[in-house]
């Protein structure tokens, strides 16, 4: 519906850049991550050698701009990337490095941590705010990382270190505590605005591919096992909550394209459109996660199935990047405010 | 990838403007209020001033009657009309059997009828279902026997909306009753000024009119057949798939349960920003409301995301649930019908919760676009049992 005089296009179709782009990792990850080296990295969940293997493949150079030494990959390049991670569960805080890189690009282009990041494979990521007990805060990514990015009251601060000791969790990520406090600053608190932006993005992509997979994962149960005389997949029962599961993560898969085009090309009227995806994309991962699980019936409970390992990481990864009521508090102003300013 | 506010010309802003003028001056609170009142999905005067512009079929060419527009112009009128809220339905039901009769009907059926729809003097409404079969369709039962030169047809079709405003019924018969039902089919374009043929309202929960068609021995001419004998399937896959329709991505019409459901949440915040609670605050500052109409909000974003028959299940579930929610945040006032004294939100909220749950149902049901995702787009084995003759 259009208030005033404006229609815009409604195109979803990648480029053909952006399809290589996304063919190249998809093949990458396929080839190179399967569920059992998702299963070797946990507890922890990160595989350094993969992470390596990333960064000599340039995945963190890429997602900087020409001028920090990179490539000048837009948010929606990332987002196609990161979505392939997700896919196979990659064991790596591609998430946080990526978002933590791209505020340290702009606000601290030539300082030493950027350097660290591009040049020497280390690990920065981002905590979510505000901090009830900064002394000892849970930090995503937080126990593989060297440096830290927070708003701190009026600033936004870089803390370089080491975590005090990792936390085991239901997603098997690599969350650490931190002391986090006497920051460097970096810039004003404004600016952090823009890295949550790009994190829930980010996160939002890696959580479509988590839902795809979970996709997979049901499907081809449904394709292979039999009961009463059919192949399952024949029940409505079965096939209808795999339809929903597929349907959630494409609607999830767009929108969070559609926000980052909006983030790339007009950040200014991007309103609710990266929380609306992240929130999307959560909801969709989990749906298609528990899906699958039951799906699979008595073997989807068991460890041996895959899907469990979606499930868990459907919730873990999407919790970070803020709780859910703070989201909907921030997006009922970003969305109410400027619909009633327009309609007076 | 591409999300641009789309470069509008001179021209193209005068049009719109004029566009625009023309449903402001047309759709009047008269015309509104005695939709209401009949349900009748359907206009005359302003189908007839439509169709003198060449709007009733935009972007047929202008020799056809049409007004010859590109996607963008046509998508323009669309956004407008749908501003406007006039009645839609007919309009677009129309719109549909012209694809099978330019595919499969006579030169002179195409003569006589393209020109007529185009001016907005003939309306087509669709006899596909019956009160037997509706999602089955090819199950139908309405027989078609030859006689002489002619046919002579009976039967009942039911949820034909329209057809107290239409000329033609496009009608899916039985021919032949011995091979595979899909395969025993025949269209015809039927005049409903024939003898025999009688229409009967139904009411809805979502207060639009639709009919039975009783068809008691009706003696239709050769001519009027579409397409060969027992061909009707295939005549029919056109203007069922354009039904579902995906355009490029301007010409793809916004799906209209999906700017329903988003007209509904403006007229929630709009209210809800002035509306007060018992403490004088305003309901729009109660954080629980808040957090309610973001969801919404959300779930709305996720919708206008979701392509194809995806979307067709996402938006029409998304309505249902966004009319329900939105009624428990308005609260008893907004229960009231329009006219009832006291009553919130002109009855809107309250109409809104009838209209949704047709959504799910008219067009193809959501179950069978379950069917067909499942089949077609995840690889699953067909559910519906196959049927032997």
């Amino acid at each position: 519906m259009s208030a005033g005089f404006v229609i815009r296009h409604e195109d979803y179709t990648l480029s053909e850049e952006q399809q290589a782009l996304r063919d190249s990792f998809r093949a990458f990850f396929a080839k190179t991550v399967d569920a059992t080296r998702v299963r070797a990295a946990e507890p922890l969940g990160f595989d350094a050698d993969l992470w390596n293997e990333l960064v000599a493949r340039h995945v963190v150079s890429m997602a900087l701009p020409e001028s920090a030494g990179g490539d000048g990959a837009t948010l929606t390049d990332l987002v196609l990337v990161v979505e392939e991670a997700g896919r196979c569960a990659a064991p790596i805080p591609l998430v946080e490095n990526l978002a933590g890189a791209r505020t340290l690009a702009r606000l601290d282009p030539t300082g030493a941590t950027l350097n660290s990041i591009r040049d020497s494979g280390q690990i920065v990521t981002l905590a979510p705010g505000p901090l009830k007990t900064p002394q000892r805060a849970l930090v995503p990514a937080g126990a593989v990382a060297q440096s830290v990015i927070l708003r701190d009251g009026e600033k936004v601060v870089v803390v370089t270190g080491a975590p005090l000791e990792s936390a085991v969790n239901l997603a098997c990520a690599p969350w650490g505590w931190w002391d986090l406090r006497g920051g460097m600053p970096i810039g004003d608190a404004a600016a952090f605005s823009d890295a949550e932006r790009d994190w829930r993005l980010l996160t939002a992509a890696a959580l479509v591919g988590l839902g795809q997979a979970a996709v997979g994962i049901g499907v081809q149960y449904a394709n292979e096992r039999s009961a009463f005389g059919t192949t399952i997949g024949a029940f409505q029962a079965i096939a209808h909550p795999l339809v929903d599961a597929a349907a959630a993560v494409e609607g999830a898969r767009r929108l969070t394209w559609r926000a980052a085009w909006f983030a790339d090309n007009e950040p200014e009227s991007i309103g609710a459109l990266a929380i609306s995806a992240l929130l999307s994309a959560a909801t969709a991962a989990e749906k298609a996660a528990a899906t699958a699980i039951h799906t699979q019936g008595g073997f989807g409970l068991t460890l041996e199935s895959d899907a469990q390992l979606f499930y868990r990481r459907a919730k873990g990864w999407a919790a970070p990047a803020g709780d859910r009521r703070a989201l909907l508090t921030e997006a009922a102003d970003r969305v109410l405010h400027p619909f009633l300013e327009a309609n007076r | 990838m591409n999300f641009d506010a789309i470069k509008l010309d001179e021209d193209t802003r005068e049009f719109w403007a004029d566009v625009r003028a023309f449903f402001e001056e047309h759709v009047t609170d008269d015309l509104l209020s005695e939709e209401r009142t009949s349900g009748a999905g359907f206009s005359e005067t302003l189908h007839l001033a439509l169709g003198k512009r060449g709007w009733v079929a935009p972007r047929w060419p202008v020799d056809e009657g049409g007004a010859g527009l590109d996607p963008l112009r046509a998508r323009i009128i669309a956004d407008e009309l749908a501003r406007s809220r006039a009645p839609f339905v007919l309009a677009s039901t129309t719109l549909l059997s012209p694809i099978a009769i330019r595919m499969f009907g006579s030169p002179e059926m195409q003569q006589t009828i393209l020109p007529k729809v185009a001016d907005g003097t003939v309306r087509i409404c669709l006899g596909y279902t019956e009160p037997d079969c509706g999602s089955d369709l090819a199950a139908v039962r309405t027989r078609a026997t030859r006689d002489g030169d002619g046919w002579i047809i009976n039967g009942q079709k039911m949820f034909t909306t329209g057809a107290q405003h239409s000329q033609y019924c496009f009608l899916l018969t039985r021919t032949d009753p011995e091979v595979a039902k899909h395969k025993g089919l025949t269209v015809f374009l039927l005049p409903l000024d024939l003898p025999g043929v009688e229409i009967r309202p139904i009411g809805t929960l979502g207060g639009e009119r639709t009919n039975f068609v009783y068809l008691h021995d009706v003696r239709i001419d050769d001519s009027w057949r579409i397409g060969e004998v027992n061909n009707g399937w295939a005549v029919i896959a056109a203007p069922l798939n354009a039904e579902h329709s995906i355009g490029d991505d301007v010409a793809e019409v916004t799906s209209p349960y999906f700017t329903e459901c988003e007209r509904l949440w403006q007229v929630a915040v709009q209210w809800a920003s002035v509306a007060t609670d018992i403490h004088g605050n305003r309901i729009i500052d109660d954080q629980v409301v808040r957090a309610d109409l973001a969801q919404l909000a959300i779930d709305i974003e996720l919708a206008r995301s979701t392509p194809g028959p995806m979307g067709r299940i996402v938006c029409s579930e998304t309505l249902i649930r966004t009319a329900s929610k939105l009624l428990d945040l308005a609260g008893a006032q907004a229960f009231l019908s329009e006219t009832s004294d006291g009553s919130a939100l002109n009855g809107e909220l309250e109409e809104g919760y009838r209209y949704a749950p047709g959504t799910a149902i008219y067009g193809g049901s959501t179950d069978i676009a379950r069917n067909m995702i499942a089949e077609r787009i995840l690889g699953l084995p067909r559910s519906t049992p196959r049927r032997s003759g």
